[in-house]
């Protein structure tokens, strides 16, 4: 646990504490809207990290249709092929390494 | 100067949009069939409406966050969908309620039949939540809202036995009236003085107005000053009925039995100031009631809102109102009973109470949210009485209304 460069970092980050369900605002400050789902990288379906493992990283943050599956279970339906993206399919904001302005959640 | 003019408006307008058809209609009904016998459940609601708006108001000028932006954080998106969809269909009710209402005091002047206003009631919150600026409306229907003071003077211009109305005061049950019955319309009158639009929109307006950490003086001057004053206005209506519409075994049916009181005080002149009153509150309620309903929703979804912004800019938000508003108007043309849909939607707010008030509770004990403005330990100490109270209320509510025939 204490090998993760977000931990020695100094900060505890709760991704569903302070991620999930937050408003999202444009460069200009204007509600988006909110965080329903996040893509993590390389995270292993249905079993636990080895303790040594980096932490995963959050590749996106999801939004639309994503949203049923929290309220409701199950998963979207995957796309025809590209099945490695799965349950995580959506419309979704990249953070701020791809992009000139941020995107800012609160 | 300028600041006790601001600070002056504010109470004025939180007295004069205290009352809405909820309270209108139930404290008739009440005063009519059991006296001031419930006076008790208005002043606890008064109160307990205090207290919450009061946290409510302060997470909304401390965090910036309005209430279903927090309810979704802290429930989550499915207890906070569930939340959504209970609240948004009661606050629909009450909107129905309140244009139903505006449609019912045109009924009182004009005489021709409801069924004719409420495109027309509909129509006009329309038009006015779509082209006016939030402070414009608000001030508008609040100071208007004043007329109400006419339920408040005709008191003293029946000169009514005093002792007598003062015996009255003591809570019991009258012979003639089922206790079941007694109870399912002090669920009401809670209900109908504890609202959960007027929380929606009391904290969504004061993020529309921009308020700070600095706002926060002003607001408690509008909740603890202005609240109780509109609560003493929703006192008279029951006073007024208990004077008159008692004695005669007038049933509550129409404004017009709601107005008689004030008609045989003070003739046209207090009707007319009486029908000013009723209109701006009813129609400020359904222009709020409204607002709420897009308040909801887009802030659960985390679309942009407010009235601050341009129509295009919130668009999603208002073409909820729109939409919840051609809703509205259907269910009213079905021919409904205006005042029915009243008694049912304080009822069903009664019920819907710890869904909103649970969570601004918790936010404002959160010191992620709040800082230093956390909750202190009257805040506290009074919010968790009042939640017992709420809990109460909203758990006995359907089993009160399937016993007591919803109060017949």
């Amino acid at each position: 646990m204490s090998k993760s460069p977000s931990v020695r970092a100094g900060r505890v980050f709760d991704a569903r504490l302070q991620l999930l369900d937050r408003q999202v605002l444009d460069p200009d400050g204007m509600p988006v809207t909110a965080v329903a789902g996040l893509e993590l990288s390389d995270v292993p379906w249905g079993e636990d990290l080895p303790a040594d493992a980096e932490a995963p990283v959050v590749t996106a943050l999801l939004t639309g249709p994503v949203l049923g599956t929290r309220v409701f279970g199950g998963r979207l339906p995957r796309r025809d092929g590209s099945g490695s993206r799965g349950a995580t399919s959506g419309r979704s904001a990249r953070p701020s390494r791809s992009r000139d302005q941020p995107t800012r959640t609160r | 100067m300028s600041k006790l003019f601001a600070l002056a408006l504010g109470i004025l307008t939180a007295i004069g949009g205290f009352v809405d058809i909820g309270d209108l209609v139930t404290n008739a009904v009440v005063g009519s069939r059991f006296g001031l016998g419930l006076v008790w459940v208005t002043i606890l609601g008064v109160v307990g409406i205090c207290v919450y708006a009061n946290m409510a108001g302060r997470v909304a000028a401390v965090s910036g966050r309005a209430t279903f932006e927090i309810i979704r954080e802290r429930l989550g998106a499915r207890a906070g969908m569930a939340n959504l969809v209970a609240s948004f269909l009661i606050n629909l009710l009450t909107m129905c309620a309140e244009i139903g209402g505006v449609a019912l005091v045109f009924q009182l002047v004009t005489g021709i039949s409801p069924l004719l206003w409420i495109p027309l009631a509909g129509f006009g919150v329309w038009i006015v939540v779509w082209r006016a600026k939030f402070s414009a409306l608000e001030n508008a229907t609040g100071l208007l809202g004043l007329g109400l003071i006419a339920f408040s003077v005709a008191i003293f211009l029946l000169h009514p036995n005093w002792g007598q109305l003062g015996e009255q005061l003591i809570p019991r049950i009258p012979v003639t009236e089922d206790p079941s019955t007694y109870w399912y319309y002090a669920v009401g009158l809670f209900g109908a003085a504890m609202t959960p639009y007027e929380v929606f929109f009391f904290s969504s307006g004061g993020i529309e107005e921009k308020w700070t950490a600095k706002s926060i003086g002003t607001m408690r001057a509008n909740v603890f000053v202005g609240f109780p004053l509109g609560g003493i206005l929703s006192i008279s209506i029951a006073v007024c009925a208990t004077i008159v519409l008692l004695p005669q075994a007038i049933a509550v049916t129409s404004l017009s039995q709601v107005a008689l009181p004030v008609i045989q005080a003070g003739g046209t002149i207090a009707f007319a100031f009486l029908v000013v009153g009723m209109a701006a509150a009813v129609f400020g309620a359904a222009l709020e009631t409204t607002l709420s309903s897009g308040y909801t929703i887009a802030q659960y979804f985390g679309w942009s809102w407010g009235k601050f912004r341009r129509p295009a800019k919130a668009a999603r938000f208002h073409l909820v109102m729109l939409a919840g508003l051609i809703i509205a108007v259907i269910v009213l043309m079905t021919g409904v009973d205006p005042i029915a849909v009243t008694e049912f939607s304080v009822v069903f707010s009664a019920i819907a109470l710890p869904l909103t008030y649970i969570p601004i509770l918790i936010v404002s004990n959160d010191r992620g949210y709040m800082g230093r403005f956390v909750n202190g330990r009257v805040s506290n100490a009074l919010g968790i009485v009042f939640l017992v109270v709420i809990l109460v209320a909203s758990i006995a509510a359907i089993p009160l209304m399937i016993i007591s025939g919803a109060g017949q």
